[in-house]
């Protein structure tokens, strides 16, 4: 009987530990496949955006700072602009087109601590490098993560 | 008979916990790979984008002046290094975030008698160049690489 009881024992606190253990994979494989969903979405977004624009406008940007916005401008075919800004907001990268919020490029469950914007230009180019710091939320053991990318504004250039 | 039954309760109960620890070891084991795979993965995107930056830092030196890509078209294998506001080339390894490893490399592109870029014999065409962008980094103690590629014009 003593022999049966504690086996029962060991039993349930090994399915304990393992359960626990696998919870804990669970929630890391997760986690970095929120990171690399909002790494993708977001890197998609700006590379898209940025290599469209024609300019920076600097007025309503905020450059080289860690709550970083971005206002591009994309010129028409009819001479008309559109403008495109990123920004961050709540720990989430958000969008405005024409000053109207369409949305964020960045998932619920993930926080964005930090989202830099550099404008740098090189006799007729410009291009804007971009630092972006993704970390899931509180209950992983997995960090944060920078991701980096630069794209040269197509339209700011003689090709 | 007592003796018997105890035996074979206590039998159950080894096989009942075999059965469940196989059980929630495999399940154990699937989330551990895919949590591997998946931060493998995430090195990966992270690796792609700053071998694809290497080819825009290059394209925005070359809005600096055509002669500034063709300089470094013949010194082989050199690195990037970043400014407040401008992209460089140096001798000095690039390595970011302690990691991640960078170097780029610009040569020169032939033409065959039509035009048609060829790797072998033709004649030098100085308006055009292949910029390269290599990015390696480890994982488990084994090196991953992404590399871009990319033609540019003197237009």
């Amino acid at each position: 009987m003593i022999v049966y009881v504690a086996l029962i024992a060991l039993l349930f606190i090994a399915l304990v530990a393992v359960e626990s253990q696998i919870s804990t994979s669970e929630r890391r494989a997760r986690a970095f496949l929120d990171i690399n969903s909002a790494a993708v979405s977001a890197f998609s977004r700006f590379s898209r955006d940025i290599r469209r624009a024609s300019s920076i406008d600097t007025v309503n940007s905020t450059l080289s700072a860690s709550s970083g916005k971005l206002a591009l401008i994309m010129k028409k075919s009819d001479g008309t602009n559109d403008t495109t800004t990123f920004y961050l907001s709540s720990g989430k990268v958000k969008v405005d087109e024409n000053g109207v919020y369409t949305g964020d490029i960045t998932q619920e469950n993930m926080e964005v601590s930090n989202l830099t914007f550099w404008k740098f230009s090189m006799g007729t180019s410009t291009a804007v490098r971009i630092e972006l710091t993704l970390a899931p939320d509180a209950t992983t053991t997995v960090p944060a993560l920078n991701f980096y990318g630069t794209y040269v504004l197509r339209g700011s250039y003689i090709q | 008979m007592r003796l018997q039954n105890g035996g074979s309760v206590l039998l159950e109960v080894i096989i009942g916990a075999a059965i469940l620890a196989a059980v929630a070891l495999s399940f154990l084991g699937s989330f551990a790979v895919l949590s591997r795979v998946h931060e493998r993965n995430m090195l990966y995107i992270k690796g792609d984008l700053l071998a694809e930056e290497g080819i825009e830092a290059l394209r925005l030196i070359k809005g600096a002046g055509w002669s500034n890509l063709l300089g470094i078209s013949t010194l082989g294998t050199r690195y990037l290094t970043v400014g407040d506001s401008t992209w460089g080339v140096t001798t000095t390894p690039e390595v970011i975030d302690g990691s991640f490893f960078r170097s780029i490399k610009v040569t020169p592109v032939s033409r065959s008698a039509t035009d048609d870029i060829t790797t072998s014999g033709g004649t030098v065409d100085t308006n055009t160049l292949l910029l390269e962008s290599d990015v390696s980094w480890s994982y488990r103690n084994s090196t991953s690489t992404a590399t871009y590629k990319s033609y540019v014009t003197n237009i």
